[in-house]
């Protein structure tokens, strides 16, 4: 039989006590990996935070804000309230309101994006993410994506 | 080596001592090549700052929180209140830079001595693993006392895991516990810095030391030359090379103690996950990497930064030749001298980059990339800040 398949029982043997060591210890790490794995935590799919009174702001002054616990920067432009995600999208510091360039900036590698959010100068390689934001009874309310 | 006599005869009653002394005689009375002088005494160095980190990390275990509402104040509990914590913060902290400085000088010194070519290779590897190691010893223990330039410092070092091409994004989850950096990041790096790396490290030196004292230390003769030791010229591992480390030790303690009196490391203000601070720069010795990957898109600059990494660790593999003295070795000692000068000047350009500086009487910005621009009207709150330390 052994000589028609040519692997010898001793060979089969092998393997098999091999893969089973294997999937033994794959039993071990499986269950260690997992458990350090981040658990994601699911809350609501979005959320609404008050920046503060339309009043607040002057033009061209800017806030910053968490909405579902992420840095969000507000801005009042002349066409209007905008709102950013402060996170730079080059290595993740958090940007702030250039106000001589009105620019927003990025404190870490000089990183600088325009009232759309759009890199202009420096390493970043995206745009910022924008949320929504209205005005409702006087106060300006950020969207979270 | 004799154990006193009581010990000794205690002991011969229940076990057959007498292989163990010849052993622990034979190593202390090994004899080395005569070319073992004091460069050679910085791997012991290492070993010895590495067990000062051990002692002074348990001690600072004792109060220290690993949580984002109780680390800041439980450092600043350590310098302020617990007696002697600022020295047993400054001798770990310190203590930390100068094993990495250690380290990266016995390597020096074992790369142009040709002392990883064979039968040496895996000391070689094993060593630069050592360095990796206690490299991520200084990242993961920075962001423990979770002040500002700690926080920003990993927001930033763990981002660029991210540019890892397909697995980037994984690695940076896991390391982080999540997608920033909060109080999960902060428990890993704990867990990691004080029970994982300690015994990573300790096999990897365990490893490095045994097959040290398995194969000898190399000496300058080429590779398959070598003749045994002359027991005439070779100098005794104990007392003359003992006596030469413990010279050098207390110059080690006199530099540690002076460098935390003169410049006491600093707590700084607590991390604030909503302000980036102004300047955030690495540790010195990622300052090189730092700069290189400004030079670079993203990916391609993770790629760069790992090939100086890869060089190191294929070295013994690369240069074949069977020369060891450096004279002999001229393609080996270049490549080595313009690593070496490569990662100063890089290191020197990360230090000075984003800067406001004055040289000459003149107000200079220095840009990300190390380019300097003469400022024509320096503000007051700028020229207030290159006077700042």
């Amino acid at each position: 039989m052994s000589e028609e398949t040519g692997i010898s029982r001793r060979t089969f043997l092998d393997w098999l006590l091999t893969g089973g060591l294997i999937a033994w210890a794959m039993g071990f790490v499986a269950p260690v990996l997992s458990y350090v794995w981040p658990a994601q935590k699911r809350g609501p799919g979005t959320q609404t935070e008050s920046a503060g009174k339309v009043d607040d702001f002057n033009e061209w002054e800017h806030k910053m804000v968490a909405v579902a616990g992420q840095p969000v920067i507000v801005l009042r432009t002349p066409q209007g309230f905008r709102a950013f995600s402060a996170i730079c999208t080059h290595l993740g510091c958090i940007v702030g309101w250039d106000a001589q360039r009105h620019q927003i900036a990025c404190p870490c590698h000089a990183g600088f994006f325009d009232i759309n959010g759009r890199p202009v100068a420096g390493p970043p390689p995206r745009p910022l993410a924008e949320l929504g934001v209205a005005v409702i009874n006087g106060e300006v309310m950020v969207k979270s994506a | 080596m004799k154990l006193p006599s009581a010990i000794r005869g205690w002991l011969g009653q229940r076990f057959d001592i007498d292989p163990v002394e010849k052993f622990a005689d034979e190593q202390l009375h090994k004899p080395l090549p005569k070319e073992t002088g004091f460069w050679h005494t910085f791997g012991s160095l290492s070993l010895f700052l590495f067990v000062n980190q051990v002692v002074t990390g348990i001690l600072l275990m004792v109060y220290y929180r690993p949580t984002t509402n109780a680390a800041f104040e439980s450092v600043r509990f350590i310098m302020t209140k617990a007696h002697f914590g600022w020295l047993i913060r400054g001798l770990h902290a310190w203590g930390a830079t100068l094993m990495i400085l250690c380290v990266l000088i016995h390597m020096t010194r074992t790369f142009f001595m040709g002392a990883y070519k064979k039968p040496r290779e895996l000391t070689w590897i094993f060593g630069v693993f050592i360095l990796g190691c206690t490299v991520t010893f200084g990242f993961t223990g920075y962001l423990l006392p979770w002040n500002q330039l700690s926080y920003w410092a990993t927001t930033v070092g763990t981002e660029i895991t991210g540019a890892i091409p397909a697995a980037g994004n994984y690695i940076k989850l896991l390391l982080r516990g999540g997608e920033g950096v909060t109080g999960e990041t902060l428990a890993r790096f704990y867990v990691l810095h004080v029970v994982v790396l300690p015994w990573v490290l300790t096999m990897l030196i365990a490893t490095h030391l045994f097959l040290m004292r398995v194969q000898g230390l190399a000496t300058m003769e080429r590779v398959g030359d070598e003749k045994p030791i002359d027991k005439k010229q070779a100098v005794p591992f104990f007392p003359h090379h003992v006596l030469k480390e413990s010279m050098v030790f207390c110059g080690l303690i006199g530099a540690l103690v002076t460098l935390i009196v003169l410049w006491p490391v600093e707590l700084g203000e607590k991390a604030n996950p909503l302000v980036t601070p102004e300047g955030i720069k690495p540790e010195w010795y990622f300052l090189p990497t730092y700069q290189l990957l400004k030079y670079f898109p993203k990916e391609l600059g993770l790629f760069v930064s790992l090939i100086p990494q890869l060089l190191l660790l294929l070295w013994p593999f690369l240069d074949r030749g069977l020369e060891r003295h450096p004279k002999k070795r001229p393609i080996a000692v270049s490549v080595g001298v313009a690593g070496l000068a490569l990662a100063i000047i890089f290191g020197v350009v990360g230090f000075l980059s984003e800067r406001h500086v004055t040289f000459q009487g003149k107000h200079y910005f220095i840009d990300i990339k190390g380019v300097p621009h003469l400022e024509q009207n320096a503000t007051e709150g700028q020229k207030t800040a290159e006077r700042a330390p």
